[in-house]
């Protein structure tokens, strides 16, 4: 890693900020199908903009259920190869969008936005069926369909990132259950590693 | 009576040393750090921390930054970091030591020319090119002190550029190499090239309480579990608060400086943790906020002497900034083409690459145009950050989204079968008038200052010198036997590495400090990070920012 290097990192992050675009233009789709909530009705927000966690509105309204599905067709399990279910990654994602930090927030908004939207979408398309019922060549058709816009690929994209993290994170944080993730890939861990009582949400002071 | 006699402002690498140096000779010391005060036992290898969380970098969205970049249509647009679309970031470590907890501290001296760009290279239509008002001469023994209390571990290499050194070689011994250090000593050689030992901010040894590398391979953007990495918290504020003369206030953000009817600095006006409005008195002011912010700051900071901000009489504060210029690129070589021995070397995650070439520092060549300053060109290890790693597969090469079985083998074959050199040139940014910070009239951060408002223009010449230096690099990436080397250059800032912005010189009227990094209007206020430099030289210029504060805090302690 050279001086260049955080340079570079943050750029990637950037990458997913980008997605936020996304938020606005895809309510304004979602409302062309339906009622079009708007998102402080979807995520209701603390006094103060501030989070409660756990975040008991999200956990009760966001659709969980279509999101577990899009994380095991985008991560699937193989034989030989862990997939959504093995890194605990619904779970993972649930945490870390209930963090209360300027990321997470922005992102719990728009992957329930998008996941409110694609679940419309779905039932436009597939008579009133979910994400959930749908047979594996219907839901790859769903969410390329939802990759064809940039808008859509943004929020599968970041969909995709916390998928990641859970596959690649400390197992501390909740994924990666028993080092699956890294074993899979071959990850050689730095020491010392983050205890709990030591990660990204414990050590920032109030 | 004041309540001490030196307050600094900021407490990284340009703060540091004026807090040590100031307590070792007996003076009263107060450090205001914007943020907390983290250590080791804050320290993991946790790439979801150090990575991809605001845990040490400040929030963009309740302390944005506006940033102004040039658009398809020739005019400037202005978006805040806040804002959805901007794909930028200035903010770096915001805790006790700055960035320098973070840095990987890859550390060059500047040479002899670099303090005499304009003189030794002539004028560039476009550019604000200025000589230094000090010589390298001036600086060489606080390049060498910094060497002993930072701890920077090295090899001397003899070679065309070599800079003059008053010691024959590093106090530290170099770092634990890589395989692929000895593949690009072979390549170079090979070529007519002299591969550099690269100097790293690095303890090889223990000092002090500090113990030396452990090798853990997660560096640059990880904060420092063992103390090795010479951070101006572990190198300098630790010893300097050990004086029980100076005190670090941690979650102080100054948004003032005052000044009275005379034109001198009277107090540092802060914002403690609970965002209450405190204040200090001092016999003398230091700021060292990194370039951006230390600019923003004296813009902030009107008195009845200074109507514009201080030292701003001239219009000087915040032009001139400049960035490291440069590129990035990449390589890679697939393991199945090694002995199993071989491989094993490859993957040992841990020991460092440490190389670099300065053949190029200057170019004579026809090809180029004639002779122009060069040039570093530098060899780094890949990121061992697993998630950083994985996330551009999730776009193939047109950018289209991949998933499902497709991209699980595409993460296997990133992982399974390749490994990655990375190169990275340093090359002057040339100062120029798009590159500059002001107060942003509108936006407000969340304190309801106005925030840094930066345009990043960058000179052509300066892509030519990297365009230049890349066509060098490439080959030997490739004699190494690395396939598909890759080339990234696009002109954009290094948000990590940046200085000027208040310019040192001897003419009040086109600079705003002098040599001894006072600001010419108020005698008893300093600026210490690397703000001061008219131009940064081919190289990261961490090592210079240091030792220009240990030359400050001498002029500083004289003057109390």
């Amino acid at each position: 890693m050279g001086e260049h290097f955080l340079y570079t990192d943050q750029s990637s992050d950037r990458l997913l900020w980008r997605r936020r675009q996304f938020l606005l233009s895809l309510l304004a789709g979602a409302g062309a199908v339906a009622t079009g909530r708007a998102v402080a009705d979807v995520l209701p927000m603390a006094p103060g903009g501030g989070l409660p966690s756990p975040l008991a509105h999200v956990l009760e309204e966001a659709p969980w259920p279509l999101l577990e599905g899009v994380q095991s067709h985008l991560l699937p399990t193989e034989a030989d190869s862990p997939g959504a279910a093995q890194v605990n990654a619904l779970a993972y994602l649930q945490d870390a969008l209930g963090r209360d930090d300027a990321d997470a927030i922005e992102d719990r908004k728009f992957i329930t936005a998008g996941a409110v939207f694609l679940r419309k979408r779905i039932a436009l398309d597939y008579g009133g069926r979910v994400f959930e019922e749908l047979g594996e060549e219907e839901r790859e058709a769903a969410l390329r369909k939802m990759a064809g816009s940039a808008d859509g690929g943004n929020w599968i994209s970041l969909v995709m990132y916390y998928l990641l993290e859970a596959l690649l994170a400390d197992p501390v944080y909740g994924g990666n259950t028993d080092e699956v993730g890294w074993k899979w890939l071959g990850y050689t861990a730095g020491f010392p590693r983050p205890p709990i009582g030591k990660r990204y949400f414990e050590i920032r002071p109030a | 009576m004041k309540d001490f006699d030196v307050c600094v402002i900021g407490s990284g690498a340009g703060g540091g040393p004026i807090a040590w140096e100031a307590a070792r000779a007996g003076r009263s010391v107060v450090v205001l750090e914007k943020g907390p005060w983290f250590d080791e036992r804050d320290f993991y290898k946790d790439e979801v921390t150090c990575n991809h969380r605001r845990v040490f970098r400040s929030d963009y969205k309740t302390e944005p930054q506006v940033i102004e970049e040039p658009g398809a249509d020739g005019q400037w647009s202005a978006l805040p970091t806040s804002d959805p679309n901007s794909g930028h970031d200035y903010w770096n470590g915001n805790c006790v030591g700055g960035s320098s907890n973070f840095m990987s501290g890859h550390f060059y001296r500047l040479k002899p020319d670099d303090f005499r760009l304009l003189s030794t290279f002539g004028p560039i239509a476009g550019a604000n090119i200025a000589d230094w008002p000090i010589a390298y001469e001036d600086l060489e023994p606080y390049y060498t002190r910094v060497e002993t209390e930072i701890g920077i571990s090295g090899r001397v290499v003899p070679h065309k550029f070599l800079e003059p050194r008053s010691t024959p070689d590093f106090p530290y011994t170099p770092t634990t190499e890589h395989l692929f250090a000895q593949w690009v000593d072979k390549a170079a050689a090979e070529m007519g090239y002299t591969p550099l030992t690269v100097a790293r901010a690095i303890l090889t040894r223990p000092k002090d309480e500090r113990r030396p590398c452990e090798y853990s391979g997660f560096c640059g953007s990880f904060g420092c579990s063992s103390g090795a990495k010479g951070s101006s918290r572990v190198a300098l504020l630790n010893r300097a608060v050990a004086t029980g003369r100076c005190e670090v206030r941690p979650q102080a953000h100054v948004y003032r400086i005052e000044s009275g009817a005379d034109g001198r600095a009277t107090g540092a006006l802060y914002y403690d943790k609970d965002g209450q409005a405190q204040r200090v008195d001092a016999r003398v002011f230091v700021v060292a906020c990194q370039a951006i912010e230390s600019s923003r700051l004296l813009l902030l900071s009107s008195g009845p002497k200074h109507p514009n901000g201080l030292g701003n009489n001239r219009g000087q504060v915040g032009r001139n900034l400049i960035f490291s210029a440069g590129a990035t690129g990449a390589g890679h070589v697939l393991l199945k083409d090694y002995d199993e021995a071989t491989v094993r070397r490859i993957e040992l995650l841990g020991p460092f690459v440490n190389r670099g070439l300065q053949d190029f520092y200057h170019v004579d060549d026809p090809a180029f145009g004639g002779r122009a300053k060069g040039g570093t060109i530098a060899f780094v290890g890949n990121s061992p950050s697993f998630i950083h790693r994985a996330m551009p597969e999730r776009r193939d090469a047109d950018g289209g989204l991949v998933w499902g079985r497709e991209f699980k083998r595409r993460l296997e074959s990133v992982f399974w079968n390749n490994r990655v050199l990375r190169y990275e040139i340093f090359c002057d940014w040339l100062p120029n008038d798009d590159c500059h910070v002001a107060l942003d009239p509108e936006v407000k951060d969340k304190w309801g200052l106005p925030v840094s408002r930066v345009r990043i223009g960058h000179h052509p010449h300066d892509d030519k010198v990297s365009q230049y230096l890349v066509d060098r690099a490439r080959p030997v990436m490739e004699r190494m036997g690395f396939r598909n080397v890759i080339a990234n250059l696009n002109g954009a800032p290094t948000p990590n590495l940046q200085a000027g912005g208040c310019r040192f010189g001897a003419d009040p009227a086109t600079s705003v400090l002098d040599a001894d990094c006072r600001v010419h209007d108020c005698e008893n206020v300093y600026v210490s990070d690397g703000s001061f430099m008219p131009t940064g030289g081919s190289v990261p210029f961490t090592w210079t920012i240091y030792a220009n504060a240990y030359r400050v805090a001498e002029r500083l302690i004289a003057s109390l």
